[in-house]
């Protein structure tokens, strides 16, 4: 009789992992995702387990979800990311979170969900092959401009007058940044445009007809305060941070997991 | 600029319209003696019968001339142009597909037939005579022995209305015109009036003889307007100032001289040639500006008889449009009402006919359903045999 | 421009892969639809065609006498190619190798479709193109226009030019082209187009017609009798059989579903997402979003596509039967119940696709574009806001002309399906999971 759950979210560039038991968080894990995901995946349950204390019987379902899922042999089924999300925020949500929009800021992808009343998905857009407006452009414009990405959104909060980045392609904007580096512009200026224009490209993705409820960010990316700022002013709202924003695709696999467990 | 152009040539054409009218007294036609005004059983079965029909020969064969001048005129016109006017005639024994007749058209040409019949000889052969009854349609009543009054002799000459009848024939009168009006409205042009069956007879030719008509478009049916106001202006007011409508009116030269009465016809008869070559090209042209079918059209909206459109179920596809003899636009372009009968329209069905998506378009009368558009009539001409049976 | 030994060697060689690669993918996906479950009997005669046509490479079955007009778009009346006693064939085409050679003839923002039309073009192998007496090409995209122009340097092209909108004036124009068009043809033909010849070839065309709406009808009877895949093909391999010989091949698919609907057979006793697919045409073998939806586990139960329903479901209606009248039936057809995005007023696409969500049930809509088509990218906006209001979820897929985003496809298609089927009553989602 098992009474835990987890949910595992095989990103592009992460392997997250979810442990749930009572409908609550208990413990979550991240790794890189590296070459081995079924390997990484064992690796990272058992470890969950051990620090937990539970055995492996005590696992009632494990879910996965996310690009790498179908390789996931460990787990018992997989569902797709955006379903996945969406159920995470029943749990990660803040309290007086309405909901109505998830924006999902993942390593290489970035999608916006939109949820009826009862967290039921109603519609998703997501962007198209290229990467600009995800956590890898951050990451790429951290390290030209020589700082971590847990540095990135502090930073971009001392800017007093951020650049115009305009690029809507990684490497485009990755010299377009190199040139403002050149130009010897300050360098919070130039995360805090960053910052502005990810935010610009996906709310450019939002659908204008859905506007009922509130905005929650999840995935990486809004561990990034200034890109959460970005958002709130682009958007003239306030914008939501799920908690475990970063687990928020593996607590919903979890959570998946245990209404079929 | 275009615009000033199109309003001089109206103007010109009602002017023309007025002095014929005021003046058609002067402009005989055919003129009988006067002793010829009178009918009976006799003289329809005579050779007396056959001179009275004279100026309808006269009508008719100048017409026919008329088209084929018009054919003749037109085809020079279309080869110094360029277009190869050789396979507009067919030579061999090729069909354009036709879908089968739908029993709606069928009782349609039935009733319109015999109502006409009826309403020509009726009086005559059966006896049965109501003449205080009255139908606001182009029956002329000149045609002292047909079957029931028709409203229009009395409309345009209010001065004989309120002077020649006793007060109880008045209150018929109007009960009955504005009761037909109310009760059938326009179906009585395209179900009862012998003006309409003519033109219907015309149009069938065409289509027999496979001759390219005349395409209308907006600004044809923009034309007909004013000439439609004009008329109603005339029908109403000609009285007023001295002339006589039924002078000018086209439809005298149909049931009176049939039924043997020697009406002497005046600019009327000029103007049947005109309506007759037109509705050879253009289908019911005369409709379009009958003032009798306006003022019926005019309580369309009480009617029981309506054009129901399910627009879930229009593909815009403009068939109906294209078969609309009367031009009425709304009926493929309304994606929102369900009630697409307009002033204009003469309930003659070709809309459903020509509708190819099921259940898009019926003819209701007081909410049943007489006529419903299906693909499967529309399709009908090309369906090969084993799939009927099959079906 | 071939002058040596060495550069026909090259050139053959290069044809060779070309030819190879394209036999492949087209093999490809023949192979693919034929896996697919639920195909009714009388497939065969379609799969054929698209084989003979894509991997045996031959020309169209028809004798040797007759000849072929290639043709575009929708809006061509095949009525008055069948009345000059030519066969018309539909060029646009879904074929990734050519398109690769396209890339380098059209500039990198034109839309693939027409990408693969100037590579079939340029490389000169393909016997379907280059056994047309004529090509006519409508005016409908800018895309278009300039292929037109381009297909001029290789054969003879007549271009129509598409009002952008649809009013008396634009039908009368349409018209007279359409009397152009006899000229032409008959140039080309070498036979008449009389009054019998046309009224013989509405009939022939006619019953395909009626043969497509009985087709049509079936097909949206629930529960399902055929895959939305297998009607795409079917009417895909229309635009390369002559009318009589499709409508014959039909008949038997209806006769088939008509047995299958009366034993009450169907397709799958899963309850599978309906889903309609619109957007940019979809053309044989580029088939890859048909092909996912249904191996992800929906159905394509309603396509809105040029190559689809759209192109075929309204018959000309002769409401005059004068020459002129048919003709006049036939330029109206072409232009007014056409949902196509090039007309500037294009309310009556949205209609229509209520229409189709209506008749379908459909649960979910896959807006497809092809990357460049811009026509269709621009009606998105204004169709998601209103299928918003119905609450039927859209999705936008932008594709290519290639396999790389196959995976990218597979994540939004399985993310969209499973969208609608959490949105289903949860009763039948447990009746879903127990057949899992």
């Amino acid at each position: 009789m098992g009474k835990y759950y987890i949910g595992l979210d095989g990103g592009s560039t992460y392997l997250k992992a979810a442990l749930i038991g009572n409908n609550q968080v208990i413990d979550t894990m991240v790794r890189n995702t590296g070459i081995d995901n079924d390997g990484t995946a064992r690796k990272l349950v058992h470890e969950l387990c051990e620090n937990n204390g539970i055995s492996a019987s005590d696992i009632g379902y494990i879910m996965a979800t996310g690009y790498s899922r179908k390789v996931l042999e460990i787990a018992d089924d997989d569902i797709s990311e955006i379903t996945a999300h969406a159920y995470g925020v029943r749990l990660t949500a803040p309290k007086d979170y309405r909901p109505g929009m998830i924006i999902d800021i993942g390593g290489q992808d970035s999608k916006i969900i939109y949820l009826d009343s009862k967290y039921a998905v109603k519609n998703f857009s997501m962007n198209d092959k290229c990467a600009a407006g995800t956590g890898k452009f951050m990451e790429v414009i951290a390290q030209i401009l020589e700082t971590t990405i847990d540095n990135v959104g502090p930073l971009s909060l001392e800017a007093t007058n951020p650049c115009d980045i305009n690029s809507t392609c990684v490497v485009f904007a990755q010299s377009e940044v190199i040139s403002l580096v050149a130009r010897k512009y300050d360098r919070r200026d130039i995360l805090a445009g960053m910052h502005i224009s990810m935010a610009r490209r996906i709310v450019k993705m939002m659908k204008k007809s859905e506007k009922d409820g509130d905005i929650l960010m999840t995935g990486g990316g809004s561990l990034n305060i200034g890109l959460h700022k970005a958002f709130e002013e682009e958007l003239m709202r306030d914008v939501f941070v799920a908690d475990y924003p970063q687990f928020n695709g593996a607590i919903g696999a979890a959570l998946i997991a245990s209404e079929r467990g | 600029m275009r615009s000033r152009k199109r309003i001089i040539r109206t103007a010109v054409i009602c002017i023309v319209f007025f002095a014929l009218s005021y003046f058609a007294l002067y402009l005989p036609f055919y003129k009988f003696p006067p002793e010829s005004y009178g009918t009976s059983l006799k003289k329809i079965f005579s050779v007396e019968y056959i001179k009275t029909l004279i100026p309808l020969f006269i009508i008719t064969g100048v017409s026919v001339i008329g088209i084929a001048l018009v054919i003749f005129i037109r085809n020079k016109l279309l080869n110094k142009n360029g277009r190869d006017i050789s396979r507009y005639s067919s030579r061999g024994k090729g069909k354009a597909p036709r879908q089968k007749p739908a029993v709606f058209m069928i009782v349609r040409w039935v009733i319109m037939v015999l109502f006409s019949f009826m309403m020509i000889w009726g009086g005559l052969l059966f006896g049965l005579r109501s003449t205080n009854i009255s139908l606001p349609i182009f029956s002329c009543p000149a045609n002292n022995v047909q079957m029931t009054e028709t409203s229009c002799y009395f409309l345009s000459h209010p001065k004989d209305l309120f002077t020649e009848l006793p007060i109880k024939n008045i209150i018929i009168f109007f009960v009955s015109t504005l009761l037909f009006i109310i009760l059938l409205g326009r179906v009585m042009c395209g179900f009862l009036c012998p003006m309409g069956l003519v033109q219907d007879i015309m149009d069938k030719i065409r289509k027999k003889t496979k001759t390219k008509g005349i395409t209308p478009n907006e600004k044809m049916y923009a034309a007909f307007k004013p000439i439609k106001w004009f008329m109603i202006l005339l029908f109403f007011g000609i009285g007023f100032i001295g002339g006589n409508f039924c002078n000018f009116c086209p439809a005298i030269t149909v049931s009176p001289i049939l039924a043997g009465i020697g009406v002497s016809l005046y600019v009327s008869g000029f103007l049947m040639i005109l309506i007759l070559i037109g509705s050879f090209f253009k289908r019911r042209l005369f409709c379009n500006i009958c003032p009798l079918g306006y003022l019926v059209g005019l309580f369309h909206k009480i009617s029981p008889f309506r054009i129901k459109k399910d627009c879930t179920a229009c593909t815009e596809c403009g068939a109906c449009y294209e078969a609309c003899p009367m031009g009425i636009k709304t009926i493929y372009t309304e994606r929102e009402k369900a009630d697409v009968t307009e002033a204009n329209c003469i309930m003659c069905g070709e809309c459903i006919k020509c509708c190819p998506e099921d259940n898009a378009l019926s003819l209701t009368c007081a909410g049943k359903k007489l006529y419903t558009a299906s693909r499967k009539n529309v399709m009908s001409g090309y369906a090969s045999k084993k799939n009927e049976v099959e079906i | 421009m071939i002058t040596s030994s060495r550069d026909r060697e090259r050139k053959e060689r290069q044809d060779k892969r070309f030819i190879n690669k394209e036999t492949q993918t087209s093999a490809k996906y023949l192979r693919r639809i034929e896996e697919l479950s639920g195909a009714p009997s009388g497939m065969r005669p379609f799969l054929d065609t698209l084989r003979r046509i894509y991997v045996e490479m031959k020309g169209i079955d028809i004798p040797q006498t007759e000849k072929t007009i290639g043709t575009y778009c929708v809006m061509v009346p095949q009525e008055l190619i069948y009345a000059a006693g030519a066969v018309p064939v539909k060029l646009c085409s879904g074929n990734y190798t050519a398109f690769f050679i396209g890339d380098d003839i059209a500039p990198r923002d034109a839309c693939p479709l027409v990408k693969a039309v100037a590579g079939f073009k340029h490389t000169g192998l393909m016997p379907v193109y280059e056994k047309c007496s004529m090509m006519i090409v409508p005016v409908t995209c800018d895309c278009k226009k300039k292929i037109a122009g381009m297909l001029g340097n290789y054969c003879d092209v007549m271009t129509m030019h598409i009002p952008t909108t649809k009013g008396d004036d634009d039908i009368d124009e349409y018209v007279s082209q359409l009397y152009d068009f006899c000229a032409r043809l008959e140039h080309a033909t070498g036979n008449k187009i009389t009054y019998d010849s046309l009224a013989e070839a509405f009939h022939k065309t006619g019953r395909a017609q009626y043969e497509l709406s009985e087709f049509i009808r079936l097909k949206k009877q629930m529960p399902y009798l055929i895959r939305g895949t297998h009607a795409m093909t079917i009417m895909n391999a229309a635009a390369y059989m002559p009318a009589e010989v499709w409508a014959d091949a039909l008949r038997s698919v209806n006769m088939s579903l008509s047995i299958r609907a009366m034993k009450g057979e169907k397709i799958t006793n899963k309850k599978l997402p309906r889903i309609l697919l619109t957007g940019s045409p979809i053309v044989y073998p580029n088939v890859k979003i048909p092909l996912l939806i249904e191996e992800m586990g929906g159905i394509v139960a309603g396509d809105e596509t040029c190559m689809g329903e759209r192109g075929m479901w309204d018959p000309p209606v002769i409401t005059d039967n004068s020459f002129d009248g048919m003709i006049r039936a036939l330029a109206n057809r072409s232009i007014r119940p056409c949902p196509c995005p090039t007309f500037a007023d294009n309310t009556q696409r949205i209609y229509r696709l209520k229409q189709l969500i209506k008749e379908n049930q459909i649960q979910g809509v896959i807006y497809h574009v092809l990357r460049g088509c811009l026509v269709y990218d621009f009606e998105y906006k204004r169709i998601e806001d209103e299928l918003g209001k119905l609450d039927v979820p859209v999705i936008r897929l932008e594709s290519d002309y290639n396999e790389e985003d196959v995976e990218q496809l597979r994540i939004r298609i399985e993310a969209f399906i499973e969208l609608i089927k959490l949105r289903q009553p949860p009763e039948k989602r447990s009746e879903d999971s127990r057949e899992l």
